[in-house]
């Protein structure tokens, strides 16, 4: 299976947020749940999932509290907070309308 | 909210940055461990780098380590670093103490609450005599313009009922004057409307000084009631009650800045010099209202009066230092400039040093940015200490400074001594000229061609003379600005002592040196007539002769003072002329060292009584007989200048005396003496002893003795002569600063000089020991490198010399005696400049060419 390379730029954060949604999780399965999810389709650098967490970090999206990792070493788990939840709901709406809005030209055109 | 709590965040993150960054770490590690293929992580220090990027305090962290860098690289030329440092700083401070005395006097408000609405009122400008009937204007007819018209009259008042008592200074003031000056108490309270009717009990505030050293600062003061009289003479011991004390430096008075002893109220008309404006009322529209209402009063108004004139009260106030201050501020940033410039140039030289490490710091991929901003980080750690020193330094400086330089200005500071310091608008001036300066520090490396030629740069490394033309020129117009600068200001300090040279050397026709002057005042009512008052001038005169054991002088009108002429006429002739007229004691002209040309003097003789006599100058003596003998003729000239009955009487002529001038600018030397004690005397009197005690000594020792036997008179403070030469004293005040500034800035431009060029020949070394070597001579190697510093310090003298002849203009009113283009000053000053330039350029030419070439070429 081919894989994509790369994510338009801004949606690795909306696919935090939407893995965070359910439940809290730390780095390494955040990274888990979106390949799983994507069915392995979807594939980045795993490390730029950190840039993007700090950035959720500094707008109070997500909120991180210490955790031990499956093989004992000390991580952070982040959860989301409720504004967090919001700006999900606003970014899945946005970028919703943009891909259809993509799909129909790519259709028609 | 969210800004505001993203902001928080940020600041939370900066402050554990560490820890933060030290458990991202280890969490990329804890990931890596469990990928299976740890690869496709990424590259983990830029990750990060990155993450950290994202919290936006990248810059902080640059910043720490620009100015680290910056901190080392200063530390390694320790030398560049002091230099740099001590002219900022002696250049800042110059101009920052200078701004702060202007500040303290120009821009500083008088201390009245919204004072720019004070104005004084001129009755009759220019002139001395104003119309009469001026006290009984009618202030409410214009009170649409006039806010209050500020009246005050001052009265001497003697404390307690009778006994040993010095006078004290008071002031009669109407509700004008508190309330336009808006006067408080600082304990008690102020006067009320009724305290102003002529009927009440007089009320009294008392000053400051007075509560303290008289009433013991005792609060419970207010309600008390003493008993004292007015200095007028015609009032007698009045009951006054205290309602109020005023706060601490409250004063009254043009120039005098004499703090108030005691405040009472007005109670009869009195002519007003003062009105608080109404807001926004322009001041000729002021002008025309009470020009128009002082028509409708005035008694003796001739056909050319000119109305009343307004002046701001703060202009009348400092009006007469403005120039000499705004000249200081000049000249102090003149040598900012300079020392600014001198900087530069070591900046420069420094930067040219660094070619290779720019160089290098370049081809390893560091921007142009980069490199600005190390060089911002290194003048902002040079001009960021200058000021930290600079404030300091005038901190400490001014204080002991402060009163000096009043007592210099001949008035203290509109807002009080403590007004001279560093206030915002000081540090506001100081930290604009700091910014200014660091940007035109970091901007001068600029100037260099480091990008340009980087391979050349990198090449070269010093084997060659590698400077482009125009480095050459940049360095040398700096220099030469310097020189023109300093230049100018060494000329205008030439002129300026030989002005104190002059003033020095020329015989007004007194001498001033080992006297002092003792004034003293004594109620009418005691003394009210000549005979009493002549007794009280014996006594006194006496008293003072023995304390200082030396010989006395009255007289009715000290040197220094400007003095009125009168007509003076000719019994037999009929030939007149105009003449100053002074009443003297016996040994007035031995004691002032006037020279006796004809005739004789007063002797204790001529005394009331006695046939009338007069001694007159040699100036006069030629006018009114020339070519004959003046002794003999009979004159008649007003006997009293001051006196508010004028009389005349016929006096013979028995005795010629040198001419007097009575300051530097007098021309007019016709005088006629008359002996004190056959003219009418008044309240005030005033002599010359021979003394070379401290003046205090003699001022407590004379109170003490009147005390038992005249303890109302009033012994005012005693004065040495010498000081009430403002002239000679302003004159040499100027000139000591003049000569700081000057000397400091040609000691820079010299040191400016001397770092050209000996980094000059320093480049070019190599050149040299070839020349040597080939069998070039040491003189001519000398010669060759001393060719373009030459040529720079010629340049540059030639500017400074029309820079001098225009500053020479400028100073035409300071200077005496001396013309405003000065060719001794302009020898003498460009001369030095010369020479010690030529000694700069000398010193490093000649230890390049006497380098043994040998030992040059295998170094390099």
């Amino acid at each position: 299976m081919p894989r994509v390379d790369g994510l338009p730029p801004g949606t690795l954060a909306m696919l935090i947020l939407r893995v965070l949604a359910t439940q809290p999780l730390h780095g390494y399965a955040i990274a888990q749940r979106i390949a799983i999810l994507s069915a392995g389709r979807l594939s980045v650098e795993e490390g730029s999932l950190y840039p993007a967490l700090q950035k959720l970090l500094l707008k109070g999206w997500v909120k991180a509290s210490p955790a031990v990792s499956e093989t004992g070493r000390a991580v952070r788990e982040y959860r989301l907070t409720p504004s967090g939840r919001k700006q999900l709901a606003v970014e899945q709406e946005s970028f919703r309308q943009t891909t259809d809005a993509i799909v129909a030209i790519l259709e028609t055109a | 909210m969210s800004a505001l709590d993203e902001g928080l965040r940020r600041v939370w993150y900066l402050l554990n940055r560490r820890r933060f960054d030290r458990a991202l770490a280890e969490e990329m590690d804890a990931h890596r461990e469990m990928m299976r293929e740890p690869a496709w992580f990424g590259n983990t220090l830029r990750l990060r780098e990155r993450s950290r990027d994202a919290w936006g305090w990248v810059w902080v962290d640059d910043l720490a380590r620009d100015i680290r860098l910056a901190a080392r690289a200063l530390r390694r030329t320790p030398g560049f670093t002091i230099v740099t440092l001590v002219s900022l700083v002696i250049g800042l401070t110059l101009a920052a103490s200078t701004i702060a005395v202007a500040n303290a006097y120009l821009i500083r408000s008088l201390p009245y609450p919204e004072a720019d609405r004070l104005y004084h009122v001129m009755y009759a400008p220019p002139g001395p005599y104003e119309p009469g009937g001026m006290s009984a204007l009618d202030w409410k007819s214009v009170s649409d313009v006039v806010e209050y018209p500020v009246t005050a009259g001052s009265a001497t008042v003697y404390l307690g009922d009778g006994g040993p008592e010095q006078p004290i200074r008071a002031l009669q003031v109407n509700t004008g004057f508190m309330q336009g000056l808006g006067v408080r108490a600082s304990l008690g309270r102020t006067f009320n409307a009724e305290e102003f009717a002529p009927t009440s009990d007089r009320a009294v505030m008392i000053g400051d000084g007075v509560w303290r050293e008289r009433f013991g600062a005792d609060s419970s003061v207010i309600g008390r009631v003493f008993r004292a009289e007015a200095g007028d003479g015609r009032a007698e011991a009045q009951t006054f009650r205290i309602v109020g004390v005023l706060p601490p430096g409250f004063w009254f008075g043009r120039g005098s800045g004499a703090l108030v002893d005691i405040l009472m109220p007005l109670t009869e008309p009195a002519r007003t010099y003062m009105v608080r404006l109404r807001p926004g009322v322009p001041v000729g529209l002021a002008e025309r209202r009470i020009t128009d209402a002082a028509r409708a009063v005035g008694t003796s108004l001739t056909t050319d009066w000119t109305g009343v004139h307004l002046e701001s009260a703060h202009e009348r106030y400092v009006g007469p230092v403005r120039p000499v201050l705004l000249g200081a501020t000049l000249v102090a940033g003149i040598v900012l400039l300079i020392a600014c410039t001198n900087v530069a140039v070591l900046v420069l030289l420094r930067a040219l040093h660094r070619q290779k490490e720019m160089a290098v710091r370049v081809a390893l991929g560091a921007e142009r940015r980069h490199i600005v901003r190390v060089l911002a980080a290194e003048s902002a750690w040079l001009c960021g200490g200058a000021i930290v020193l600079v404030a300091t330094l005038i901190a400490f400086l001014l204080r002991p400074l402060a009163p000096l330089i009043e007592r210099q200005l001949g008035r203290p500071a509109p807002g009080g001594e403590s007004s001279i310091g560093v206030d915002s608008t000081v540090l506001m001036a100081m930290a604009v000229a700091a910014v200014v300066i660091a940007l035109s520090l970091c901007l001068v490396p600029l100037a260099t061609p480091w990008r340009r030629h980087l391979a050349d740069t990198l090449r070269a490394s010093g084997r060659a003379d590698t400077d482009r033309a125009s480095m050459h020129r940049i360095r040398g117009a700096l220099v030469g600005l310097e020189l023109a600068g300093s230049l100018m200001l060494l000329v205008a300090c030439g002129m300026m002592i030989r002005s104190v040279v002059q003033m020095v050397g020329t015989d007004l026709g007194f001498r001033t040196d080992g006297l002092a002057r003792v004034r003293v005042v004594v109620p009418a009512r005691i003394y009210p007539d000549d005979e009493s008052r002549y007794s009280f001038y014996r006594r006194v005169t006496q008293q003072a002769g023995s304390l200082a054991g030396g010989r006395v002088a009255l007289t009715s009108w000290p040197p220094f003072a400007e003095s009125l002429t009168f007509p003076v006429i000719d019994e037999s002739g009929g030939a007149r002329a105009k003449a100053g007229v002074t009443a003297v004691g016996p040994d007035y002209f031995a004691v002032l060292r006037i020279g006796v040309r004809e005739g004789r003097v007063f002797s204790a003789q001529d005394r009331e009584g006695n046939d009338p006599v007069a001694v007159i100058s040699d100036a006069l003596a030629r006018r009114l007989w020339p070519g004959a003998s003046a002794v003999g003729h009979r004159i008649r000239a007003v006997d009293r200048v001051g006196t508010a009955t004028p009389s005349a009487t016929w006096r013979t002529v028995v005795g010629v005396v040198g001419d007097v001038r009575q300051d530097y600018t007098d021309t007019d030397v016709a005088d006629v003496y008359v002996p004190f004690f056959q003219v009418p005397s008044d309240r005030y009197g005033n002599f010359y002893v021979e003394t070379r005690a401290p003046t205090i000594a003699l001022t407590t020792a004379l109170r003490a003795a009147l005390s038992e036997t005249d303890g109302q008179a009033l012994v005012r403070d005693v004065l040495r002569a010498d000081d009430e030469n403002r002239q000679l004293l302003g004159t040499r005040f100027l000139t000591a600063l003049l000569s700081a500034f000057a000397l400091f800035a040609a000691f820079l431009a010299v040191v400016g000089m001397y770092g050209v060029i000996a980094y000059a020949v320093g480049r070019r070394q190599r050149e040299f020991a070839i020349r040597v070597a080939l069998g070039a001579t040491r003189q001519a190697v000398t010669s060759l490198s001393m060719r373009s510093g030459g040529l720079v310090l010629a340049l540059g003298l030639a500017a400074g010399t029309v820079a001098a002849l225009g500053a020479g203009r400028l100073l035409r009113s300071e200077l005496y005696g001396v013309p405003p283009v000065d060719l001794w000053s302009l020898l003498g000053a460009g001369g030095l400049l010369a020479l010690a330039g030529l000694l700069a350029i000398w010193l490093p030419a000649h230890r390049a060419a006497s380098v043994d070439p040998v030992v040059v070429l295998r170094e390099q």
